[in-house]
């Protein structure tokens, strides 16, 4: 593993009974905030937990900041906080109380834990609510107080899993921006999401996972970067002659993507020298609309690496 | 990307040293114990215990002459600590209270993984709330006992008391086994319902049920005596008071059943959090 890897398996090997949850895995993640990206059932979850130490791997091995999870478990999870998806907080409990209980639980000493719960409270800006019990919050709270407890004993890395779930747009954005200004404050970010606007806005780098396998990885840059020759072309014309306009695309270029929706055809096209191959291809009933050079989005890059075989 | 308000505040490093491993336990028995002392019904239930099983016996024995304590002040007729069905009784309805919401409240909330994403292992976590849950029923099978006892040496005419001290520390392991015994009883029906309400009266029923089908086959085989809980922490402490077992009964089947009944139910609420734990 490299010198600047915070997170790294090697050959990681992961079955559930028959199932294969972590397939040889290999994976490198450097330091900043880092998007984990997968379909359901891809391993994410699975990864999360081998690098808390919460699984057996069958085969190969993980590192935290150079550590083995199972052997250092606790300097391992000390230096870990964990924001899970789903609701996991202790709902007779109000944040405040939460949130020291568990900087406590982490290695914070009593008597500091109640105002470390008061600062990063308001660091993820939950007001006077602190002091309600949580089974009365909304969604948009319990994410909050979630982020807070993972917070709680100042660890350098963080794993989030969804932390927006649930939220409406302004605590989204609001989410984000608290956790670009955590990769600020110079920790380590894992953020599993399925959002992928999101991991654009917040991710420098970015690793795909499907069927338990890497199957991409990278900085956002390089994966939503044009490739050279890349055109995203509209035309408009009848169903029929968009068809065949795609065939004829299809059969001297490679298509990336299409979508017909009644009389418009977007597609995304490889390896051509210029916009002059598309008109050439097109017939008379036909509009060429647009023909851009192509920069394809975080998720239109997560559909072709994880389709791509 | 922008905060609300004038002047979000920015995340603070938290820059203390980190505690001990073994203190994080302490936090998790801690907030268990605080939490408990707190709630009405074990206040109520701790009130009445105190009054009706161990004060009249203190102040009967205190009152009267006495040369030093010995194993009749603790079981045995009249007013004695674990001589009463009282005493069991309150026991088992303490720990139904204490135990009931141990480990279901976290399969409830699934707040287990707030505990595994720590350095919290199984085990850690069982002995951390069982500890809690011990340290409440201290205050009725416990620390009555040893003050009970200290009340009598205190006040005793006799000069062994090497002896009064050996007794009172019978009383202890006596007092330990009791909290032991109904605590990790309810801690696994805890660990298997995410109702407080069912592991609450799950632990009740459980030893009313165990207690009938004593009854029913006892006319049998005098050992079906020992599948009634409450004989046989009664059996116990004549055991641990020296007194032994009755002729009747088995001494192999004695051991099988009491080491049975106070190791599976810890077993099985182990290996049900390691389940949790492991995200099964």
């Amino acid at each position: 593993m490299k010198g600047d890897v915070e997170i790294g398996t090697e050959g990681l090997l992961v079955r559930y009974g028959p199932t294969i949850a972590l397939d040889k895995l290999t994976v490198n993640i450097p330091p900043g905030i880092v998007g984990l990206l997968g379909p359901n059932g891809a391993g994410k979850s699975t990864l999360i937990k081998a690098l808390l130490g919460l699984v057996d791997p069958e085969r190969g091995s993980v590192r935290v900041r150079g550590l083995d999870p199972r052997e250092d478990f606790v300097r391992v999870r000390d230096m870990i906080g964990y924001m899970p998806e789903h609701d996991c907080l202790i709902n007779e409990l109000n944040a405040v109380r939460l949130v020291s209980y568990m900087g406590q639980v982490s290695g914070v000493k009593s008597g500091s834990a109640i105002q470390r719960a008061h600062e990063v409270l308001d660091f993820v800006n939950l007001g006077e609510e602190r002091y309600r019990q949580i089974s009365s919050f909304s969604t948009g709270m319990k994410q909050r107080v979630k982020l807070a407890q993972a917070l709680a004993h100042d660890p350098p890395l963080l794993l989030l899993d969804e932390p927006t779930n649930g939220m409406d747009p302004a605590g989204r954005e609001e989410m984000l921006s608290l956790i670009t200004d955590i990769g600020r404050a110079g920790k380590t970010v894992l953020l599993s999401s399925h959002v992928l606007d999101e991991v654009q806005v917040v991710c420098r780098h970015v690793t795909i996972l499907h069927h338990g396998r890497l199957r991409g990885e990278g900085s956002v840059e390089e994966l939503t970067t044009g490739k050279e020759g890349r055109y995203r072309v509209e035309a408009r014309g009848s169903s029929p002659e968009l068809r065949a306009f795609l065939e004829r695309l299809e059969s001297r270029f490679d298509v990336v993507s299409s979508q017909i929706f009644a009389d418009r055809l977007e597609i995304v096209v490889d390896g051509l020298d210029g916009g002059g191959d598309v008109l050439g291809l097109a017939g008379p009933g036909l509009q060429i609309r647009s023909i851009r050079r192509g920069r394809p989005g975080l998720e239109e890059a997560f559909v072709e690496t994880i389709g791509g075989g | 990307m922008a905060r609300s308000g004038i002047n979000p505040i920015s995340y603070r490093p938290w820059a203390g040293k980190r505690t001990r491993h073994i203190y994080r336990l302490y936090v998790i028995s801690r907030a268990v114990f605080s939490e408990k002392v707190r709630s009405k019904g074990v206040l109520v239930l701790l009130f009445i215990g105190v009054i009706l099983v161990h004060a009249f016996p203190l102040i009967f024995k205190v009152l009267l002459p006495h040369e030093g304590l010995t194993t009749d002040d603790m079981i045995g007729q009249g007013n004695t600590i674990f001589g009463g069905g009282l005493f069991l009784i309150l026991s088992m309805l303490l720990a139904a209270v204490v135990s009931s919401d141990l480990v279901s409240r976290d399969l409830s909330d699934n707040s287990f993984v707030l505990y595994f994403s720590r350095p919290i292992r199984p085990l850690d976590y069982m002995v951390g709330k069982m500890a809690g849950g011990f340290s409440v029923m201290s205050i009725f099978c416990l620390l009555p006992v040893l003050a009970f006892g200290l009340a009598i040496i205190a006040t005793q005419s006799g000069s062994d008391y090497l002896e009064s001290l050996g007794v009172l520390g019978l009383g202890a392991v006596a007092g330990i086994l009791t909290s032991v015994f109904f605590l990790g009883f309810g801690t696994m029906l805890s660990s298997v319902t995410r109702s407080r309400a069912y592991a609450g009266v799950g632990t009740f029923v459980s030893f009313f049920v165990l207690s009938l089908i004593s009854g029913l086959f006892q006319n049998i085989d005098a050992n079906w005596l020992l599948a009634n809980p409450f004989n046989l922490l009664q059996y116990s402490y004549s055991m641990i008071f020296g007194k032994g077992l009755p002729e009747e009964l088995s001494p192999n089947l004695y051991w099988a059943v009491i080491s049975s009944i106070l190791l599976l139910p810890l077993l099985v609420a182990y290996w049900r959090i390691h389940l949790k734990a492991t995200g099964k």
